[in-house]
């Protein structure tokens, strides 16, 4: 084998093992695993009940629900996302139940009322999505003017 | 030099993906980050070894270092650079290192976009990639080494298979590769959900997206395939159910089940234990069809010559299937459902049915295509069917499966009342009825065609009032124009109307297959300057010329075409002969129209040319199975556009995250230890 060639591959391999060894010695973000998993679940579970929330209303709209149907299967997801927010809420360390009817009712509303994200729902200075509710952006801390529902 | 760090890199990638097995599944379970970032890195280091070793033979295959018995089996000096770089994958251990390079391009991807998400699953995400990673890289190795050198060196190679001297099928096998390989992504996040215990809809969350890719290669490249075949081997068609084609198809059918069945999961919590059968299926039928394609043991006109690795593929899938089905059976009581299925006319019973036909079709595919190997063994005689048998079955299957198509949509979760349906259902119907009554006018009488084109039109029909319907709903409650309402409609729920996209791709495909019901195919044998008629067209011989490059020579034969004495084209069919390989092959004609393919073939000629024989195929409405391939993926590339909810849910996500990093970083001050 030819020097340029050992020396080519042991570069290589000094290279791989210090890319795999890096996070040994540089410092990590994020402390377990697992922490803030049971949050993020209960966010999803969430956001998936507001999106059956939606479609149902959407299936009532073209007709292909009942009054009836419509009604029994909303309350039905109305008071899973409930439990759902009512645990985030106590996971958050603030619950307050007597809102938690109407924060529901908003945050279906606010997501059956917007379309592709506009300009309303980004923050102007870093494009970054916001929520209806926020007051603060996440990335860069601009401040909003609070929105209308 | 070159070729040996390429080797090296090998070697040295079966390293990196071990380390990164242990470090990550060791990780997980002691909850140390970096033991687990160390594991990432390594499987980010086997992308990057593979790509070294790729690129080591492109470098032996363009500079024409024919002491690599790869190069010079596969191409030569006088082949384009075009063909030289595809011939990367035209051989058996360089489609092998491309496919391995492929699979650590997806471990890559799925590692640095989950670098914030996923945190407790992505540990045997990445050991299931590693593993799969390592046995390509042991095969690489110990099997099928690209890199193994000849004794001396040849001054010239032989050349790539002259079938595979064609653009179309230089882009096949990557799109194939990109869709079969990628299906080990979902398959490994199911297997992390059901290591970590985390079988709510988290996995399918990934999952759906990590099969809607390679499902849409994978789609994408079945039909170039067929496109291939239709243009290149001259038998006027585009499907042969060859057990190479198959092998491919299976996995797309039962990726197409999985990707409707995890709409159940995700809406009512049903069909947990069938998804989970379904990602394995779909990653098994992957390296199942791998190993029929490479071992020889079927015999097929694609398959690689006979080789070694076939024992490996076979000792690998049935490694998979036990250790997967075993942690399935381990964890069947944590799978249990949510709901029950609420009415029979609902959308969840439209899926189901489905699902039991895209399986039943896959079932079939799969009896006819190890129906060789089961003969074999009761008989000892392989005996092969063919397509009548793969037709006979599935044409029935698929017209059910047309109709489940236009119904579906019609339906609402749940349950769907009887006045909805008597309300949502006669306008479709009626279009059908009305296409039926068309269709006979025109004088079909094939049963099966007629039923086809009908159905197709009701699926037209439910697919533009689901649209129509939707838009109006939206215009009502938000003022928007139609244009505008249609435009966010389809925009805000991409999923939904992004697979209406793609279900009228589909009734594209059914009316380019139903064509084949109507194919007229003709032989004659003309002098010069005689013609021959078929149908309303003549074809009238004009003339034969030759002509010679260093790699192959070409006969070309000049017709006229012309339609009720109108002039419509000069067709050059023709025959070429590449020199090193001493084969030929048959290089068709074809006049396209929306309507019909008129497709020449020049069969042979007397010395001279003064008489040819040729064979003409009309194949009407053939063009909108590559239509129908052409919206498939702008449908398919719709629907995995991420959406304002999908980017929702990322930011909560980094959030979560990053609220952990900050609260870990807070205590560690606090408690003056170090973060």
């Amino acid at each position: 084998m030819e020097p340029l060639t050992l020396i080519a591959g042991m570069a290589l391999l000094l290279g791989v093992a210090f890319y795999v060894c890096y996070p040994f010695f540089a410092p990590q973000q994020g402390p377990t695993l697992s922490a803030g998993q049971r949050g993020q679940r209960l966010q999803e579970r969430k956001e998936q009940l507001y999106v059956a929330i939606k479609e149902l209303e959407f299936d009532q709209e073209l007709g292909k629900l009942s009054a009836d149907d419509y009604q029994r299967m909303r309350r039905q997801l109305e008071g899973e996302a409930l439990a759902v927010i009512q645990q985030l809420d106590q996971l958050n360390g603030h619950a307050d139940p007597d809102d938690l009817l109407q924060q529901l009712e908003r945050e279906v509303s606010a997501r059956r009322q917007a379309p592709t994200t506009s300009e309303a729902e980004c923050c102007p200075s870093c494009r970054t999505e916001r929520r209806p509710d926020d007051l603060f952006c996440s990335r860069c801390g601009t401040r909003f003017e609070p929105q209308e529902n | 030099m070159v070729v040996d760090i390429g080797y090296f890199a090998l070697c040295l990638a079966l390293a990196a993906a071990g380390y990164a097995i242990v470090a990550s599944v060791l990780g997980a379970q002691r909850q140390h980050l970096a033991l687990v970032r160390s594991g990432e890195n390594g499987l980010l280091a086997v992308f990057g070894l593979l790509t070294m070793a790729v690129f080591a033979l492109w470098y032996a295959l363009i500079v024409h270092d024919f002491q690599v018995l790869y190069v010079a089996e596969n191409s030569n000096r006088a082949m384009p650079l075009f063909y030289v770089i595809s011939a990367l994958w035209g051989g058996q251990s360089g489609s092998l290192l491309f496919w391995g390079w492929i699979l650590s391009l997806y471990g890559a991807a799925v590692v640095l976009v989950n670098r914030n998400r996923y945190r407790s699953l992505m540990p045997y995400v990445v050991a299931s990639m590693a593993i799969t990673s390592f046995f390509f890289v042991v095969i690489h190795l110990f099997a099928s080494d690209p890199f193994q050198r000849l004794s001396f060196t040849p001054v010239d190679g032989r050349g790539l298979n002259p079938l595979l001297q064609h653009p179309v099928m230089a882009i096949h096998p990557p799109l194939l590769y990109l869709g079969m390989v990628g299906m080990a992504v979902p398959f490994a996040f199911a297997m992390a959900a059901l290591i970590t215990r985390q079988l709510d809809n988290t996995w399918l969350r990934a999952a759906r997206r990590w099969m809607l890719i390679p499902w849409t290669f994978l789609g994408a490249g079945l039909l170039l395939g067929g496109k291939w075949a239709y243009v290149e081997l001259g038998w006027g068609g585009y499907w042969g159910w060859d057990p190479v084609e198959n092998s491919s198809l299976m996995p797309w059918l039962a990726g197409t089940a999985f990707l409707h069945s995890i709409m159940i999961q995700e809406r009512r919590g049903m069909l947990k234990i069938w998804n989970m059968v379904l990602a394995i299926l779909t990653y098994g039928l992957c390296i199942f069809g791998t190993f029929i394609t490479r071992s020889g043991i079927i015999s097929s006109v694609h398959a690689f010559a006979q080789s070694n690795v076939g024992s490996y593929f076979a000792t690998f899938l049935i490694l998979l299937l036990v250790s997967s089905i075993g942690l399935l059976l381990i964890r069947l009581k944590d799978l249990k459902a949510d709901n029950r299925l609420e009415s029979f006319i609902s959308r969840e019973t439209a899926f189901l049915l489905n699902n039991w036909i895209l399986i039943g079709m896959l079932f079939a595919v799969l009896w006819g295509t190890t129906f060789p190997l089961i003969s074999e063994m009761f008989s000892g005689e392989q005996i092969t069917v063919g397509p009548p048998f793969f037709n006979r079955i599935n044409v029935p299957i698929g017209l059910v499966l047309l109709l489940l198509t236009g119904a579906g949509p019609l339906f609402a979760w749940r349950r769907t009342t009887v006045a909805s349906l008597r309300k949502n259902f006669p306008l479709p119907v009626a279009v059908g009825l009305a296409a039926a009554a068309a269709v006979a006018a025109l004088g079909v009488r094939d049963l099966y065609a007629l039923v086809s084109l009908v159905l197709c039109a009701f699926v037209v029909a439910t697919i533009c009032l689901e649209f129509h319907l939707g838009t109006r709903a939206r215009m009502r409650s938000t003022g928007e124009s139609y244009g505008q309402a249609l435009y966010r409609l389809s925009s805000k729920s991409r999923r939904r109307y992004g697979g209406y996209m793609v279900h009228l791709a589909m009734i594209m495909l059914f009316v380019g297959f139903t064509g084949k019901a109507f194919t007229v195919e003709k032989e004659f044998v003309l002098e010069y300057g005689e013609s021959f008629q078929v149908r309303n067209y003549t074809f009238t011989y004009e003339a034969l010329a030759h002509s010679e490059d260093a790699n192959k020579t070409v006969d070309a034969a000049a017709l006229t075409l012309s339609q009720a004495g109108e002039f419509l084209s000069t067709m050059i069919p023709e025959r070429h002969f590449y020199k090193s390989f001493e084969q030929g092959t048959t290089e068709v004609s074809i006049y396209s129209r929306l309507r019909e393919d008129i497709y020449l073939i020049l069969v042979g000629y007397s010395q001279g040319g003064q008489s040819a024989k040729f064979q003409v195929y009309l194949n009407p409405l053939v063009n909108w199975v590559w239509i129908g391939g052409v919206v498939f993926v702008l449908g398919s590339l719709w629907a995995m556009w991420p959406t304002a909810r999908d980017r929702r849910l990322a930011e909560l996500d980094r959030r979560s995250f990053q609220d952990s990093a900050d609260a870990l970083s807070a205590s560690s001050a606090g408690s003056g230890a170090p973060s």
